[in-house]
C-alpha cells in the first residue's frame, strides 16, 4: 500500500478522536479546524519518524499537544483553555480509554456516551443539554432555567464529571476511577 | 426546566450517590471551559486530574454535537488536497530545480579551480546555514574519559536548534554504570529551564544565569555546545581550520571535511580540536566530532550528527510549565 493511501485510512479513522481532543482546548472552533488540519499535514511531513507498532491515534495526538501549546503561546491565553504537558497527556489518556469502548467508529463509541447522557437527570441533564446542543452561555441557562449563574457552572461541572464517571464504567475492564 | 438554586438538589445520575463530584471552589474557578477571559496562568499539581478530565468530557460534548458527516468528509478532502498539492508542487519543481543543479554544478566545475574550497568559506556557509529561522534536529552523544581513558560517562540527547540561543535538548544522563534518568533541558532564547522526567527537578531563570542551572545538572551539560550556531560561529575565530579532504557519506552526498586546531590554549577555550563535514551542496553541517580538555587531565568527546529540519510550528523551546 501507498503511503499516501495508508495516510488516507489513517486519517479517516483518528480525525474525529484529534478534533475532540483539540475541541477540548481551544475555544474557537474555527481555530480548533485550522490546528486539525495543521496537524494531519504535520503528521504527513514526519510520517517516517511513526513507529508502526505502535497506535497512531496517540501519536498524532501528541503532534497536536505541541500545536496547541504553540497556538496558546502565540495567541495568548484569553484563546486556548489551560495547557501544560501534563493536562494534555492526562486528557489524551482519557482518549485512549475511549478508543477501548465498544464500536468500530468514533461516532459507534459516542453511543456510550449518549447512553450516560440519558441516565443523567435533573438540572445538569438540562445544563448540559443547554450548554452543549444550544450553545446557550451560562448566563442564558441559569435565566432559563431560573437558578443562579454559579448554580449553573456546578450543574455542568457535576455532569461532566458524572459522565466520566459512567463511560469509565462503560470501558472493557470496567474500572471505575 | 426549572430548578432550585441549591448544590444539595442535584439529582445527577438516576441511582448514583450524590456528592461524590465535590471538589473545592477553588479548582472551579480554575475551569476556563466556562468562564470568559483569559485561562489561569498555572493551576495547582492536585487540581490537573480533575481540569483534565473536565476538559476530556468538554471536548467529547462539542465533537458530539458538531457531529456533521458532510464536514468531515470535507476536512479529510482538505488535508488530503493539501498533501497532493505539495506533492505536485514537489513533481513539478524537482525536473527544473535538478536541471539547474546541473547546470550550475557544470558552471562551477567549469569555472572554479581544482584545489578544494578553503574551509574558512565552507565554515560561513554552514554558519550563514545555520542562521536561518528554522528549527533543527540533531542528535549529540558526549562521552568523558579519565587520564587512563577509561570512558566514566555518556550523555545522548537529542537537540533541536534554532538561532537566537533557542535550544530544547531531552535525554539521559549516565556516569558509568549510573543511570540518572531522563530530563529535558530548554532556552526560548530568554529564559533557560531544566526539567527531569519524574517531575523532582524543575527549575528556570535568565540566560545570562544558565551557568546556575549547569551546576544544577553536576556540570555534565556543556550548554555551550548546544548553541550550534554560536559554536560554529566561533571556530573561524579561535581554530586554525583547514579543509582535509572531500568525501562521500553514507547519504551518497558529497562532503567537505574540515579540521579545527585550537590556536593556542589559554584555558578560556576548552575545545581542543574539532573536525566536520559539510555538504557541498546545501552547505550546511551534517556532522561534527569534537574533543574538549576537562580539569585533571580528563577529556570530553562530543559527536554532533544533523538529521534534518523540523516542520514549523512544532517546537516549542519556552519552559513547559
Amino acid at each position: 500500500m501507498e503511503p499516501r493511501d495508508l495516510f488516507e485510512i489513517l486519517t479517516r479513522e483518528h480525525i474525529d478522536s484529534v478534533r475532540a481532543f483539540l475541541l477540548a482546548s481551544l475555544r474557537d472552533s474555527v481555530a480548533a479546524e485550522d490546528v486539525l488540519q495543521e496537524t494531519f499535514l504535520v503528521a504527513w511531513k514526519i510520517l517516517g519518524r511513526y513507529d508502526r507498532k505502535l497506535p497512531f491515534g496517540p501519536w498524532v495526538r501528541g503532534i497536536a499537544g505541541k500545536l496547541l501549546l504553540n497556538h496558546r503561546r502565540r495567541l495568548g491565553r484569553s484563546r486556548v483553555h489551560y495547557c501544560d504537558e501534563e493536562v494534555l497527556t492526562r486528557i489524551d489518556e482519557g482518549f485512549r480509554d475511549f478508543a477501548t469502548l465498544q464500536g468500530d467508529t468514533f461516532d459507534e463509541k459516542l453511543d456510550a456516551l449518549r447512553a450516560c447522557l440519558g441516565h443523567l437527570t435533573g438540572p445538569q441533564r438540562d445544563s448540559i443539554q443547554l450548554h452543549y446542543e444550544h450553545g446557550m452561555h451560562c448566563k442564558q441557562i441559569a435565566e432559563k432555567l431560573g437558578i443562579g449563574f454559579e448554580a449553573v457552572k456546578k450543574h455542568l461541572q457535576r455532569g461532566r464529571a458524572l459522565l466520566h464517571r459512567c463511560l469509565q464504567t462503560k470501558l472493557p475492564t470496567g474500572d471505575v476511577a | 426546566m426549572n430548578h432550585e438554586d441549591h448544590e444539595e438538589h442535584d439529582d445527577g445520575v438516576a441511582g448514583e450517590p450524590k456528592g461524590r463530584e465535590l471538589v473545592p471552589d477553588a479548582w472551579r474557578e480554575l475551569d476556563d471551559t466556562l468562564a470568559d477571559g483569559p485561562a489561569p496562568a498555572a493551576t495547582p499539581p492536585e487540581a490537573r486530574a480533575w481540569l483534565a478530565d473536565q476538559r476530556f468530557l468538554h471536548g467529547l460534548l462539542r465533537a458530539m454535537h458538531s457531529q456533521d458527516a458532510a464536514a468531515r468528509e470535507s476536512r479529510v478532502a482538505g488535508i488530503l488536497e493539501r498533501i497532493d498539492a505539495a506533492g505536485e508542487t514537489k513533481r513539478r519543481w524537482l525536473p527544473m530545480l535538478l536541471a539547474a543543479l546541473v547546470l550550475a554544478c557544470v558552471g562551477l566545475w567549469l569555472a572554479s579551480p581544482p584545489s578544494l574550497p578553503t574551509a574558512e568559506a565552507a565554515v560561513q556557509r554552514a554558519v550563514d546555514q545555520l542562521a536561518r529561522d528554522v528549527a533543527r534536529r540533531f542528535r549529540v552523544v558526549a562521552h568523558a574519559s579519565d587520564s587512563a581513558d577509561k570512558e566514566v560517562m555518556r550523555h545522548e540527547f537529542a537537540l533541536v536548534t534554532s538561532p537566537g540561543s533557542r535550544f530544547r535538548v531531552s535525554g539521559t544522563l549516565g556516569f558509568g554504570p549510573l543511570q540518572l534518568g531522563e530530563f529535558q533541558l530548554g532556552c526560548d532564547g530568554t529564559e533557560i529551564w531544566g526539567l527531569s522526567a519524574n517531575g523532582m527537578f524543575r527549575r528556570s531563570g535568565p540566560l545570562a544565569e544558565r551557568e546556575r542551572l549547569l551546576q544544577a545538572f553536576g556540570d555534565s551539560i556543556d550548554l555551550g555546545y548546544l548553541d550550534v550556531h554560536d559554536l560554529v560561529q566561533r571556530l573561524p575565530g579561535d581554530f586554525e581550520l583547514a579543509t582535509v579532504g572531500r568525501e562521500v557519506d553514507s547519504s551518497g552526498h558529497s562532503v567537505l571535511r574540515v579540521q579545527a586546531t585550537r590556536k593556542r590554549a589559554d584555558g578560556r577555550v576548552r575545545l581542543r580540536d574539532a573536525w566536520l563535514l559539510c555538504d557541498e551542496a546545501t552547505g550546511m553541517i551534517t556532522r561534527l566530532e569534537a574533543t574538549a580538555d576537562l580539569p585533571r587531565g580528563a577529556s570530553r568527546r562530543l559527536s554532533i550528527e544533523y538529521l534534518g529540519e523540523e516542520p514549523p510550528g512544532l517546537v516549542q523551546f519556552g519552559r513547559p510549565w
